[in-house]
């Protein structure tokens, strides 16, 4: 995907796509508040953020379809911000596909490269080649409207990467399909990145998805990047309580700190901690979580009772409340459990001190 | 619904329709009776008042104009009406309301006041010539609304998605318009100049008094009366009606297939 237009990234590790101080607002509506985001070429970056956060209009904005209210879009070194969508290398899967029901998948996927004009050979050639990467080949002369959900997504698909764009765009590429077609979907999705090799930027509410799929992660919310890094980075140091609980699921306790030492509401005091005084959170995964026999060694102990219990296989997920009436809840795998335990049971609860993160509570 | 009252809505009905069909079937059986005084019995059937009428020059001159008319009404009006309309679609409804209410004024006025209110502004006011382009500008006035209305109508169910699709595969807005948003709402815009053909070929009140000489098939029939009620006139209220109903049907076959 790189290979046209590569030369104009010599420059290594300089961003392929630039965005610096982008907004957008619709009236009173700040949809994109101020944005700055380096995507390097072939990331595979997941835009991730609840519905409403802004995530589309992001999208929309660098492929073109929206003018920011301010900001500036850079890509592949080239200020793009005054540009149309017919102007810019990228290209977009939109959320309904947007596939020509008057025209055939073949037509859909040539439309592109005949507006530029490619001489017909190649064109055959190129739009042969993308049917067949995605797998549209007995297909490829049916109207889309024959086509199911997941066969036109792949149509969508292969008429965008046809072009050879230096970033594809892509919105809730996954939402509409079933769960069996969306996890297909996804290692499809891998396999064509990995295989063409081109920048991917898609926009998602699951983050599931995003942990499956991307190699870094922007999380959004209310118009705003609120975090961004690494799937495993974000995982394990959110650096809010609103990534916490929305990447994984996590358990927040609230304390304080005074001087360096963080006091929780459910009684224990966890020393040298470093940071400003105040109102502070807590954030512990449910896997990190241990029911402790008497003599088990751990940075963080406290008590609680066992308020329910369910059985899930692999692991037994235990709702745990503490002395603070602030609940806790614990994945613990069905194998490191020693004895049964039951409802109402007393027991004590920790975890090692590298597995929480102490946050100011905003 | 119980039988009975089942039975008097078919009964109804049918008295409807037969009422409002049977002077159309009498139009017509009467422009083939031999009969002249479009009257019962009409005696045999014949095709001489045809005959006669593609005779008569006056009724060819009074055809041409008609189509002329009918054709540059219905070019212009399907065109700019099509454009009207896209343009009218994407606006925010506060802006696009008022301007679709006063586009369509026209329509809503009765004809014979568009006719005075136009005969004064093109003789007092701009002085200009009454001719075939006056009554082409005064039949535009009343077909444009129905070209805007219906082409607006399809727009609100158009995917969007599909012109951002073509931007976004490199198509500038006049390639997008001809291979994406005209191909796929082509149905409609055919039924709608077929609907202004319908409108412009029976139009008569704004012809009349905006045509200062010369005929156009309806006021032609009209001066006919006047003078000779002779069946002739029926043979063409049948061509009139060949024409417009074969054009509204056209329209609706078209409009409902596709869109
Ligand atoms: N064209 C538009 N006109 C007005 N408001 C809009 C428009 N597009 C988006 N918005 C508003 O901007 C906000 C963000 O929308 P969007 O980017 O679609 O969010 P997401 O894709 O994350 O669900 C929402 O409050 C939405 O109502
Ligand atoms: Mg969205």
């Amino acid at each position: 995907m790189v290979n046209d237009r590569g030369n104009q990234l010599n420059q290594k590790d300089s961003p392929l796509v630039r965005l610096r101080d982008l907004s957008k607002s619709f009236g009173r509506v700040e949809a994109v508040k101020s944005i700055n985001l380096d995507i390097k070429s072939r990331d595979f970056l997941a835009i991730l953020g609840p519905s409403g956060c802004g995530k589309t209009t992001l999208l929309r904005l660098i492929g073109g379809f929206a003018e920011p209210s301010n900001g500036t879009i850079e890509i592949g070194g080239n200020d793009v911000t005054r540009l149309g969508p017919e102007r810019r290398p990228t290209n977009m899967v939109f959320q309904g596909y947007g596939l020509f029901p008057h025209m055939t998948v073949r037509e859909n996927i040539a439309y592109g490269l005949k507006i530029q004009k490619v001489s017909q050979s190649e064109r055959e050639q190129r739009v042969d080649d993308v049917i067949g990467l995605v797998r549209l080949e007995e297909l490829a002369d049916r109207g889309t409207g024959e086509l199911s959900g997941g066969q036109q997504q792949r149509a969508a698909l292969a008429r965008a990467i046809v072009m050879r764009p230096q970033v594809l765009l892509l919105d809730e590429p996954l939402a509409a399909l079933d769960l069996k077609l969306r996890q297909a979907m996804q290692e499809e999705l891998r396999r064509i990145h990995n295989e063409i090799g081109g920048t991917f930027v898609f926009v998602t509410h699951d983050q599931g998805e995003a942990l499956a799929l991307s190699n870094r992660i922007a999380v959004m919310d209310e118009g705003n990047i609120v975090q961004e890094g690494g799937p495993e980075d974000i995982y394990a140091s959110p650096e809010s309580r609103f990534v916490s609980t929305f990447i994984g699921e996590a358990n927040i306790l609230s304390g304080r700190r005074q001087n360096s030492v963080v006091t929780l509401a459910a009684g224990l005091d966890l020393p040298s901690s470093s940071g400003p005084d105040g109102a502070v959170i807590l954030v512990i995964r449910p896997e990190a979580v241990q029911i402790l026999s008497d003599n088990s060694q751990v940075d963080v102990r406290t008590e609680g009772t066992i308020v329910d219990k369910v059985y899930l296989g692999a692991y037994v997920r235990f709702q745990i409340q503490l002395s603070s009436d602030e609940f806790i809840t614990a994945n613990v795998p069905t194998l490191n459990l020693s004895k049964e335990y039951f409802s109402g049971d007393r027991i004590a609860v920790g975890w090692a001190g590298k597995d929480h993160r102490i946050l100011m509570d905003s | 619904m119980n039988r009975s009252s089942e039975w008097g809505w078919w009964g109804f009905g049918t008295l409807v329709v037969v009422f409002m069909t049977t002077p159309l079937i009498l139009v017509v059986l009467f422009s083939f009776g031999e009969s002249a005084l479009t009257n019962f019995p009409m005696g045999g059937i014949t095709g001489k008042w045809y005959d006669e009428l593609f005779a008569n020059r006056e009724f060819w001159k009074a055809f041409r104009n008609s189509l002329t008319i009918a054709g540059v009404v219905v070019v212009v009006s399907t065109g700019i009406g099509t454009m009207a309309a896209l343009t009218l679609a994407r606006m925010r409804p506060t802006l696009s309301q008022p301007l679709l209410i006063a586009l369509c004024l026209p329509v809503m006025m009765p004809p014979l006041v568009i006719a005075i209110a136009l005969l004064v502004y093109y003789v007092r006011w701009v002085g200009v010539e009454l001719s075939l382009f006056t009554v082409i500008l005064g039949h535009l006035l009343v077909t444009q609304p129905f070209v805007i209305l219906i082409v607006y109508a399809r727009m609100a169910t158009f995917n969007y998605e599909l012109i951002d699709s073509a931007r976004d595969l490199g198509a500038n807005s006049w390639i997008t318009f001809l291979t994406v948003t005209l191909p796929i709402i082509r149905s409609t815009v055919i039924g709608a100049a077929l609907i202004a053909l319908a409108v412009s070929l029976d139009e008569f009140l704004i012809t009349f008094f905006t045509i200062s000489g010369g005929n156009t098939l309806p006021t032609f029939v009209f001066g006919k009366i006047r003078t000779e009620m002779d069946p002739t006139i029926n043979a063409i209220a049948t061509i009139l009606l060949v024409l417009t109903v074969s054009s509204t049907i056209i329209a609706m076959k078209v409009s409902r297939y596709r869109a």
